[in-house]
């Protein structure tokens, strides 16, 4: 992880996100995939990734995300919550995400 | 995309089995091995092919590579909405229409995903083509406007009179859907036209979205698919072969071939001619012979449009070229000349009185354009 990533980290706990406007998530030939129709663009997203992406429902914070899944895997808390991170910081690269 | 890659589509054996893959004709793809390359993808959605190239290669299981079948699983994904998008928006224009007494037949793409495809998402459409009787198109317009449509400039002063009216234009679920009102289903620079007061035969239904549609009747949709896939643009794109070879093949035993024969000769000489791009369909082959085992020049090409021809800047020599030597195949199909047969006369007269008739149609269009400006 790099410097930068661990300065945003805390930041980033108590902000909302939200899916953007436009996106639609798509089961397509046994891949999940987000769409955007606006921009005709295609993310492939895993499992992990599609689930965190439903759950950015702006009312939930970072954190409140990062327990509900942490909740099901309480061994690998630290794995978890750095993918999160990093799932979230793809998905707002790509504009599928916003923060409030 | 340039002209001579898109020609190039016609030489690749994966975009080619496209054309009539998913229908009992389909070519096996169990020893391809050519890999999705970006040029293969790029071409493969310039000829409108990327939702039957997904369907060939899934179902075959193609062995494609995960790379480009990712960006092909996306493009497939993509058409596939649009598909959706479209077809709810056009339920909606009939339902407007229809409840204004107004006659409509669906064209092209918007009516071939339904009545030839397997699934509709497998025929992509850049718009929606409807055509209405010529003294209803007006009002047509106004009840388009009414649901949301916009207007969009009307076209250049060479093509006042054309045979459709500027297109309209939808927000829908994010994308831009295109519709245009014919009331001629033909260009102007044909003789024939194929519109509501002339139609050969009566219109047939097909069902959509839960409601019934009309499109063309058997003759007169081969007839505008055969014309409409050879109209001047540079290179006929695949899947307008597709459409061509798909419908024949699949209403082989419903169309009046020996009224095409008669009244539409030309339509035979286009199915030979398509001959030479894929291997015709074992129907057609007991209705149309297959054309002979002869190197016609230039498959793929057909007449650069006017426009880019005499459009400065531009050399005279290339302009000469392009406007009274193009391509072979074309000419064979355009004219109706057999492949057996000599192109000369067509070459030394024919085509040359055409672009003639052509040129001055525009500039007669243009100066109407002005005179009725002016009033």
């Amino acid at each position: 992880m790099t410097k930068q990533t661990e300065h945003e980290i805390p930041l980033m706990n108590d902000r909302v996100p939200r899916c953007a406007e436009g996106f639609t998530l798509e089961q397509f030939d046994h891949e999940i995939l987000l769409f955007n129709v606006a921009k005709d663009e295609t993310l492939y997203l895993n499992a992990t990734a599609a689930m965190i992406w439903g759950l950015c429902d702006g009312e939930r914070t970072v954190r409140q995300i990062i327990e509900l899944i942490t909740a099901g895997y309480p061994d690998s808390v630290a794995d978890v919550e750095h993918d999160l991170y990093d799932t979230l910081q793809t998905l707002s690269r790509h504009g599928a995400i916003e923060f409030s | 995309m340039t002209t001579l890659q898109m020609i190039e589509a016609y030489r690749n054996e994966l975009l080619l089995a496209c054309v009539m893959a998913d229908t009992a004709q389909h070519t096996s793809m169990h020893n391809v091995t050519t890999g999705l390359t970006a040029e293969i993808l790029e071409q493969a959605e310039a000829h409108g092919l990327s939702p039957l190239l997904f369907e060939l290669v899934t179902t075959q299981r193609a062995a494609v590579g995960e790379d480009g079948m990712r960006v092909l699983r996306g493009l497939a994904l993509r058409h596939k909405r649009h598909s959706q998008t479209r077809a709810d928006v056009l339920t909606k224009i009939l339902h407007a229409l229809a409840k204004n007494g107004i006659e409509t037949l669906v064209l092209k793409g918007a009516a071939l995903a339904h009545t030839v495809y397997a699934k509709t998402e497998l025929r992509p459409m850049g718009d929606i083509d409807l055509l209405i009787g010529k003294r209803d198109i007006e009002r047509a317009r106004e009840i388009l406007l009414g649901i949301g449509f916009s207007a969009t400039n009307a076209p250049s002063a060479f093509v006042f009179r054309h045979h459709h009216l500027p297109a309209l234009v939808l927000q829908a679920d994010g994308e831009l859907v295109i519709v245009e009102l014919h009331h001629d289903a033909l260009s102007g620079d044909v003789r024939e036209s194929i519109t509501l007061d002339d139609l050969r035969e009566d219109p047939v239904s097909f069902s959509m979205n839960g409601v019934t549609a009309l499109t063309l009747g058997h003759v007169d949709s081969l007839h505008h698919l055969c014309r409409h896939g050879f109209e001047p643009g540079e290179y006929v794109r695949l899947i307008h072969v597709a459409d061509i070879l798909r419908y024949a093949n699949k209403y082989a035993d419903r169309i009046d071939w020996q009224r095409i024969r008669a009244e539409l000769p030309f339509l035979i000489n286009t199915i030979r001619c398509l001959g030479y791009v894929t291997a015709l369909p074992q129907p057609l082959q007991d209705i149309v012979t297959p054309p002979p085992d002869l190197r016609i020049a230039g498959v793929g090409r057909t007449f650069k449009p006017l426009s880019k021809v005499l459009t400065p800047p531009r050399q005279t020599k290339t302009a000469f070229r392009e406007l009274f030597m193009p391509s072979a195949w074309w000419m064979h199909v355009y004219y109706n000349i057999a492949p057996e047969s000599s192109l000369l006369r067509c070459r030394l007269l024919d085509h040359p009185a055409q672009v003639l008739r052509w040129v001055m149609r525009r500039y007669r269009n243009f100066f109407l354009s002005k005179l009725s400006a002016q009033r």
